[in-house]
C-alpha cells in the first residue's frame, strides 16, 4: 500500500508537470465554453423570457370598419404587448410582413360586425404570418385575438344579463387563469434565465472535451514508446490510469468553477442575466466528480481504440460534439420530438445536465443527483474496464 | 542467461519469427542484426515481455517467461530506438518520475538517480527541461532512465541514431563498460562498426529466422578471403580458395598476401542479400 501510495504521487506529479508546462494546450477547454455560456446566454436571452412580455408588432388590415370592428381593433389597441399599424391594402400588409418588418397581419373581414354575435359566427378574421415564424409565436398571437374576440361576446352576454345592474363588472379570460412557477425554494419567482440554462450546459459540454487532451497524451505516449517502456517495467495500469484520471478531474472541477464566474460576473457585464448561484454546492460537487469521472473514462478507453493523434482529434470533437447534440446541450430537451427527447439518455452528457439542472435550475438538492451521478459513474467505470482490456 | 527454443510467432497470417533458436550467456554484448521488418524489435519485445510469447520457450535467468515475468522485467531493461521519456520534464522529473514507477522512493531513487547521472554525465542539464536537449543529450537520457533499475539484461535498440560521433563514441564506451559485474547487453544497430567494436557475439536475422550466429571474430573469417596480386585484388570464396590459388598460379600471377575475413558490412550484405529493404 505503501509501494503504491509512492508510485502514485510520482505518477501525479509527472502529469501536473508535464500539464502546468503545457498549459497553454488547455486553453481551448476553458476558452470555448466561455464564449458558448457569453454568446448563447445573450443570444437566447429572450427564448427563456416569459413570451407574454414579448412585444409583437402587426398590422391591421380593417375591410369592415363597421363599430364593432372598430371597437374590437379599439380594444387591441389596449394590450400593452401588441403594437400594431393599420394598412388599408392587404397586398402591402403581406408584403411587410413577408420582410418581416412586421410578424403578423390580421385581415378583419368585412361582414366581421354582422357576424360576430352569432353563435354561428366564421371566418371573422384571418392572419397571415411568415413561414419561419415560431409556432409558440404564433400560438400566443392567435391567442391573444381569441381572447379579445370572446371578451367581446362575453361582455354582450354580461350585458344583457346585467342591463339593470351597472355595478357588475364582467370579468375577463385573462382573469379567469392565471399560471404560477413552482420552486423549490420559496424565495424563488423569477422564470429560469437563459445564463441559468446555459451554463449548466456548456459546463457539462466543456467537461466532456477533455476526451481530446487526454487521448492526445496517451497516443503520444504510446507513440513515443513511454507507455511501452512503462509496460516493460511491469508498470501496472492502475497507477497509469489514476495518475490521468486525477489531474484531469482537478482540470474539471477549475472548469466548472470558471464557468460559474463567466455567468456570475461576465455575462452581466454584456447586458445578459446574472447567474444565480443560491444552489446546493455540495450537490453540485457530487454531480460534476460524476461527470468528470465518466469523461475522463470515456477519453481512456477511446485513447485505446484510436490509431493517431490525428484520429483522436477528430474523433474526440466528434464524439463530443454528437453527444452534446443527443444530449440536449446544443438544443434543448424540451423542443426535442418524443423520439429525440427518448434518445438523449443515450448521451452521457445528458444525464450529467439534467443532474445540472437540477442543482441550477430546479434547486434540487444531494439526492436528486444521486441517480444522474451513479449513472455516470457507472459509464466511467465501464469504460475503464473496457479499456483496461486493451493494449494502450 | 537466456535461452529461446522453437520461438514462432505469426501477425496477420504472416510468420513474423520463425523457428528462432538462440542461448545468449552473461557478461557479454550479443549484436542483433538484421535490415528493417527482419523481426528484431519483435523478438526483444518477446524477451521484455510486450509481446506476448506463442509457440516456442524463453527462459531467462533460469526462469521462464510464461511464468514469472514479473521478475523477468525486473532484471531487464529496455533502452528503446524512441527516445521514451517526458520532454517537458527535466532529466532529475523524468528521472524521478520512471524511478517512482520502479518502485524507488526516497534517498534509494536519490542514490540510484546520482548514480545513473555520474554514468550518463547528464550533469549539466539535470533541471533542464528535455526538449531543449541535443540529439546526443537525449539519447544519454533515454540510455539513463534505462538504467535506474541496475538491470543484468540491458537490451539496447539503436540508441545511437541521429547522434554527432562525440556522443556516439561517449555511449559506445559507456555501453563496453557496462558489460562488467556479468551483465549481459542485447545490442541492435544498423552501424556495424558500432557492432564490431562492441559486440563477443552476434546473430543475423531475416525474414524472421536466424540466418548466422556465433562469435563475431571467427564468423568475419570463416567466410571469405581478399587475395592480392602484383596487379588485382580479389575475393574468394574459402571453400574455392586452393582452386583459385592454382589457377592464379597457372596464369603466371604472383600472389603478394591473403586476407582471411572482411568487414562486418559486407559480410551482413552478402547474407541478407543487397536488394534494397523496407
Amino acid at each position: 500500500m505503501k509501494e503504491l501510495y509512492h508510485t502514485l504521487k510520482y505518477a501525479l506529479k509527472k502529469e501536473t508537470i508535464a500539464l502546468w508546462r503545457n498549459r497553454s494546450a488547455l486553453l481551448p477547454l476553458f476558452l470555448m465554453p466561455m464564449m458558448f455560456i457569453l454568446i448563447m446566454s445573450l443570444a437566447q436571452q429572450d427564448i427563456y423570457k416569459e413570451y407574454t412580455n414579448a412585444e409583437v408588432k402587426y398590422i391591421i388590415v380593417n375591410l369592415d370598419k363597421q363599430a364593432r370592428s372598430l371597437k374590437f381593433v379599439e380594444e387591441l389597441k389596449k394590450d400593452k404587448n401588441l403594437k400594431f399599424i393599420e394598412k388599408s391594402s392587404l397586398k402591402e400588409a403581406k408584403r411587410l410582413t413577408l420582410d418581416e418588418k412586421y410578424k403578423f397581419t390580421l385581415l378583419i373581414n368585412s361582414d366581421f360586425s354582422k357576424k360576430l354575435y352569432k353563435i354561428t359566427a366564421k371566418d371573422l378574421i384571418e392572419i397571415y404570418t411568415s413561414s419561419i415564424t415560431k409556432a409558440h409565436q404564433k400560438l400566443y398571437f392567435e391567442s391573444k385575438i381569441i381572447q379579445k374576440i370572446m371578451a367581446l361576446k362575453i361582455k354582450k352576454m354580461v350585458d344583457s344579463m346585467t342591463m339593470y345592474n351597472d355595478k357588475i363588472k364582467a370579468s375577463t379570460p385573462k382573469q379567469m387563469i392565471h399560471t404560477h412557477y413552482l420552486y423549490r425554494l420559496e424565495h424563488k419567482s423569477e422564470i429560469p434565465t437563459a445564463t441559468q440554462q446555459n451554463v449548466p450546459a456548456w459546463i457539462v459540454f466543456s467537461m466532456f472535451f477533455v476526451i481530446i487532451p487526454i487521448a492526445t497524451l496517451l497516443i503520444t505516449e504510446r507513440e513515443d514508446g513511454t507507455l511501452d517502456r512503462l509496460r516493460a517495467m511491469n508498470s501496472s495500469k492502475f497507477i497509469l490510469f489514476t495518475s490521468k484520471i486525477i489531474p484531469y478531474m482537478v482540470i474539471n472541477q477549475l472548469q466548472l468553477y470558471s464557468m460559474i464566474l463567466v455567468g456570475v460576473y461576465i455575462v452581466p457585464l454584456f447586458g445578459g442575466d446574472k447567474l444565480d448561484v443560491d444552489i446546493n454546492f455540495f450537490a453540485l460537487f457530487i454531480i460534476s466528480i460524476a461527470i468528470s469521472f465518466g469523461a475522463v473514462g470515456f477519453a481512456i478507453f477511446l485513447s485505446t481504440l484510436m490509431k493517431s493523434i490525428e484520429q483522436a482529434s477528430i474523433v474526440g470533437a466528434l464524439s463530443g460534439v454528437i453527444m452534446g447534440a443527443v444530449g440536449g446541450v446544443m438544443i434543448p430537451k424540451l423542443v426535442m420530438p418524443p423520439l429525440m427527447q427518448s434518445m438523449t439518455v443515450l448521451s452521457p452528457m445528458s444525464w450529467g445536465l439534467e443532474g445540472m439542472l437540477d442543482v441550477f435550475v430546479r434547486d434540487l438538492g444531494v439526492t436528486s443527483v444521486l441517480y444522474e451521478s451513479s449513472v455516470l459513474v457507472l459509464f466511467g467505470i465501464i469504460s475503464l474496464i473496457l479499456a483496461y482490456g486493451k493494449k494502450l | 542467461m537466456i535461452k529461446i527454443s522453437n520461438l514462432n510467432k505469426n501477425y496477420d497470417n504472416k510468420k513474423i519469427l520463425k523457428d528462432i533458436n538462440l542461448e545468449i550467456d552473461s557478461g557479454s554484448i550479443f549484436g542483433l542484426l538484421g535490415p528493417n521488418g527482419a523481426g528484431k524489435t519483435t523478438l526483444i519485445s518477446t524477451l521484455v515481455g510486450l509481446t506476448p510469447l506463442e509457440q516456442g520457450d524463453i527462459t531467462v535467468d533460469n526462469k521462464n517467461i510464461k511464468e514469472e515475468l514479473a521478475y523477468i522485467q525486473s532484471i531487464s531493461s529496455l533502452i528503446p530506438q524512441n527516445l521514451a521519456f517526458y520532454p517537458t520534464l527535466t532529466t532529475k522529473e523524468n528521472l524521478e518520475f520512471f524511478g517512482g514507477m520502479l518502485g524507488f522512493h526516497g534517498n534509494i531513487l536519490k542514490s540510484k538517480i546520482e548514480n545513473v547521472i555520474d554514468i550518463t554525465k547528464l550533469n549539466e542539464v539535470y533541471n533542464q527541461e528535455a526538449r531543449r536537449y541535443s540529439g546526443g543529450l537525449k539519447r544519454r537520457l533515454n540510455i539513463a532512465i534505462g538504467l535506474l533499475s541496475d538491470p543484468k539484461i540491458i537490451y539496447f535498440d539503436e540508441p545511437t541514431v541521429g547522434i554527432d560521433p562525440q556522443s556516439r563514441n561517449f555511449i559506445l564506451e559507456s555501453i563496453k563498460e557496462m558489460k562488467q559485474d556479468n551483465r549481459l547487453i542485447i545490442y541492435t544497430s544498423h552501424y556495424m562498426q558500432e557492432v564490431e567494436f562492441l559486440c563477443d557475439k552476434i546473430a543475423i536475422i531475416d525474414r524472421g529466422e536466424i540466418i548466422k550466429k556465433g562469435d563475431l571474430s571467427s564468423l568475419l573469417i570463416e567466410f571469405k578471403a581478399t587475395v592480392k596480386t602484383t596487379n588485382k585484388t580479389i575475393e574468394v570464396k574459402l571453400d574455392n580458395l586452393a582452386e583459385e590459388l592454382e589457377r592464379l598460379k597457372s596464369d603466371g600471377q604472383i600472389v603478394k598476401s591473403i586476407n582471411y575475413g572482411h568487414d562486418l558490412e559486407s559480410y551482413f550484405l552478402q547474407l541478407t542479400n543487397r536488394k534494397l529493404r523496407d
